[in-house]
């Protein structure tokens, strides 16, 4: 057994780390508050090739594994949530199946940009009546001539008011359920696709999120990306890894909010002594720090699974599950640590807690995932 | 035993629930989003005589028992929180020592136009370094002649940027710590007194929350609130078990209107082909829920009704705040987590009682200095 991070591993982490602190970091409090699209920030990002972590060399990728990319993510989530939202949609959902079926030019006209930071991309799952139930996806794709013909509301979606291109879950036989879905490119412009309502939210606010409509959009059939009815099976190969993301992401959360109960806990005074010396709050941090120590272990190990190429279906679901549930205890104990100035706007401890809320959804809410935890535990031996 | 309400406590809930719904609620949205003192509303809602809820008729008051000032606590807080925190201010904190202690001529001044809604009243406990260590406050009363010369800066005071009149806590002995401690009456306009900035919540919006600063602020000795020096804490002590169970009320209140967003929710919202409210795991919420709190309910009438028949109370009173604010935060995470992405949307509801019940875990002791408090006195002197 070897729980040490490579030298490789090791570094990347302080060299992305370093880099946030520097150019995200103090503008955190601004992104939140501003509840717009960060766009100097992204390009600048961009250019640095964070975007291509994922993707290989050859097109400006990083290569990474996933332990890199879990790291990456992290770090993000440790300087701002917003940020982390946008970024982590670039990298992953909102590129990866142009990466995976997009035909050479939609790779030139969408993909590379998009790892340069030139153009911005997202995914588009929800509606406003279906969640964690995709199956009842009612964004309908009807084939017509040598294309198809796409019809829906889009609601919940990250970047979505500034994407420049869209990958989008539609139905191609709604009697079909889960198994009628297919993915589509929707690029800007396309005639019918348009941005509707733009969603406030109290968490991840630089990230802004909107709905999109689709009114008899026709698309050509080199849109649609990978096979009729095979959406499901596409999915189900990245979203380990939007699991595994998430939980970084709660990780990353939970560290920071942490780190800051801390150090006020070791100014503030009552009566007396700083308040890290009461029974009380020693308490907190002390769950507090196994819950973020158990989370790294479940997270990396779970991304080390991945990259050993060893089934990890059930571990990313408990990894986001435990991760994501530790960050809303821990801003729940910080918020408490501070006292009333947990809950002023000066304070960073507000944001934590509002943050943390956002995880508890996409990937899977905690509801769905304890279900596929305890189905998947049911089907081993005893 | 009787758990019943008496008749006249019945038609109270009554009459107090449908003023809510009718004046209250349709408006908590816009007050939460404003963040500014609902002046309308407060004008509209002083006409109907609840701000002297708890004084004597003689004076124009109600002369509400201790049981029915926690109804209507419980209700006036289910339409909006921030209404809410205003009005139980000028009716039980800003105006307590006013009535107890204050001459014919300031009861003339404060408490009456306090009652009609005329003017309004705050009470300054907490400082920078000093909330739940009352013993560690620095606003200083010093005697000179006739005079009292008060210098300091009091924080997180609800109304105080917009009261008339404020009850300040300062000590004419810091060396006596608790025993220094003494209620002063300064209205606005003395001079020295000034308003310092105001503080951004995360919850509770709309009563306005800031710091309040005396430099050099004199007033007579008529001023001093109290029949002797040092006896500022006993005097506390009249109220503070009003004060805690007060905030269980506030968060039943919370609780409640949290409750009816995610019932609803749950028995419209469709997914895998059924209403949520279907599934195992969210009728466990709901069982977990109403089960908490119709227990919270209990306590806190139960305080309640203790303080009526002038039976001791600290302990129950404390657990009463505890317990029911700590089920209100339950039952406020729970619900946005029925509610999915959509409950932490600014649309809707649950994001604002998810942000509301944190107010609560503060005023009227935290909870780690409640459970250290009911500890003490559970195991007694060893």
């Amino acid at each position: 057994m070897n729980f040490e991070f490579s030298e490789d591993h090791k570094f990347f982490r302080e060299r992305v780390s370093d880099l946030l602190k520097k150019l995200v970091l103090p503008h955190a409090s601004r992104i939140d508050e501003e509840e717009g699209f960060p766009e100097n920030l992204f390009k600048e990002f961009g250019r640095l090739g964070y975007f291509g972590i994922r993707y290989p060399e050859e097109i400006g990728g990083m290569n990474a594994d996933c332990i890199t990319f879990t790291i990456f993510a992290e770090e993000l989530a440790r300087v701002s949530m917003g940020f982390a939202a946008i970024t982590t949609m670039q990298c992953l959902m909102g590129t990866e199946f142009i990466h995976s079926f997009g035909t050479k030019e939609q790779k030139e006209r969408c993909l590379i940009p998009a790892i340069k930071g030139e153009k911005v991309g997202t995914i588009a799952f929800t509606e406003p009546n279906c969640g964690s139930d995709l199956g009842s996806i009612q964004t309908y794709a009807k084939k017509e001539g040598d294309g198809y013909i796409l019809n829906g509301r889009k609601m919940w979606i990250t970047n979505g008011a500034v994407a420049d291109f869209v990958t989008v879950v539609a139905s191609i036989d709604p009697s079909k359920r889960i198994n009628g879905l297919a993915f589509f490119l929707v690029e800007k412009g396309t005639p019918g696709f348009s941005v509707g309502q733009k969603i406030e939210k109290i968490s991840a606010k630089g990230a802004n999120t909107a709905e999109l409509i689709f009114d008899n959009c026709y698309l050509p059939k080199e849109n649609l990306l990978g096979e009729e009815g095979k959406g499901v099976i596409y999915l189900e190969k990245i979203l380990n890894e939007i699991r595994i993301m998430m939980a970084a992401l709660g990780l990353g959360l939970a560290k920071s909010a942490f780190e800051t109960g801390i150090r006020y806990a070791k100014e503030r005074e009552a009566f007396g002594r700083p308040i890290s010396k009461f029974q009380l709050i020693q308490e907190k941090i002390a769950e507090m720090d196994t819950k973020i120590t158990n989370s790294q272990l479940l997270t990396y190990y779970t991304a080390w699974l991945k990259d050993q190429g060893r089934p990890h279906y059930k571990e990313a679901a408990m990894a986001k599950f435990y991760s994501t549930e530790t960050a809303s205890f821990v801003v729940d104990e910080v918020t408490r640590i501070h006292g009333a100035y947990g809950i002023a706007k000066e304070y960073n401890a507000q944001r934590y807690f509002r943050d943390a809320r956002f995880l508890l959804f996409g990937g899977g809410t905690s509801e769905i995932l304890k279900i596929i935890i305890a189905r998947e535990r049911l089907k081993e031996a005893i | 035993m009787d758990f019943r309400l008496t008749e006249e406590q019945e038609f109270f809930r009554k009459t107090i629930a449908e003023t809510v719904d009718k004046m209250i609620v349709p408006k908590a949205d816009e007050i939460d989003e404003k963040d500014e003192f609902p002046w309308d509303l407060w004008r509209e809602f002083s006409k109907l005589g609840y701000l002297g809820l708890r004084y004597p008729e003689e004076i124009g008051g109600m002369n509400a028992d201790p049981v029915t000032a926690m109804i209507f606590y419980e209700e006036i807080t289910r339409g909006s929180v921030g209404f809410a925190q205003s009005v139980i201010m000028n009716i039980l904190m800003g105006t307590y020592f006013v009535y107890r202690f204050g001459s014919d001529a300031i009861k003339e001044r404060c408490l009456l136009p306090a009652m009609r809604g005329e003017k309004i009243a705050t009470i300054c406990f907490t400082e920078d370094q000093s909330g739940s260590d009352l013993g560690a406050t620095r606003t200083t009363a010093v005697k000179d002649g006739n005079e009292w010369v008060l210098n300091g800066t009091k924080m997180w005071i609800t109304n105080g940027p917009i009261a008339d009149f404020a009850t300040v806590l300062a000590t004419t002995d810091p060396s006596l710590r608790m025993k220094g401690l003494n209620f002063f009456l300064v209205e606005k306009g003395t001079p020295g007194l000034s308003y310092g900035q105001r503080l951004s919540k995360l919850g509770c919006r709309g009563a306005i929350t800031g710091e309040l600063v005396l430099d050099n602020v004199r007033i007579p000795e008529e001023n001093f609130l109290g029949d002797e020096l040092g006896k500022g804490v006993v005097y506390v002590g009249e109220i503070l078990d009003e004060i805690r169970v007060m905030t269980g009320a506030m968060a039943l209140g919370i609780a409640r209107a949290a409750y009816e967003e995610g019932l609803e929710y749950a028995r419209k919202r469709v997914a895998f082909g059924n209403p949520i409210g279907r599934y195992q795991l969210i009728r466990a919420k709901f069982a977990d829920m109403a089960t908490e709190m119709e227990a919270s309910r209990l306590l806190v009438y139960y305080a309640a009704w203790l303080i009526k028949e002038g039976l001791p109370c600290r302990k129950e009173a404390a657990m009463a705040k505890m317990f029911a604010t700590e089920t209100c935060l339950k039952v406020v995470d729970e619900v946005t987590r029925i509610w999915g992405a959509n409950g932490f949307a600014h649309e809707y509801r649950p994001q604002r009682h998810l942000r509301d019940a944190r107010f609560l875990l503060y005023g009227g002791g935290t909870h780690e200095i409640l459970k250290d408090f009911i500890g003490r006195s559970v195991i007694g002197k060893i």
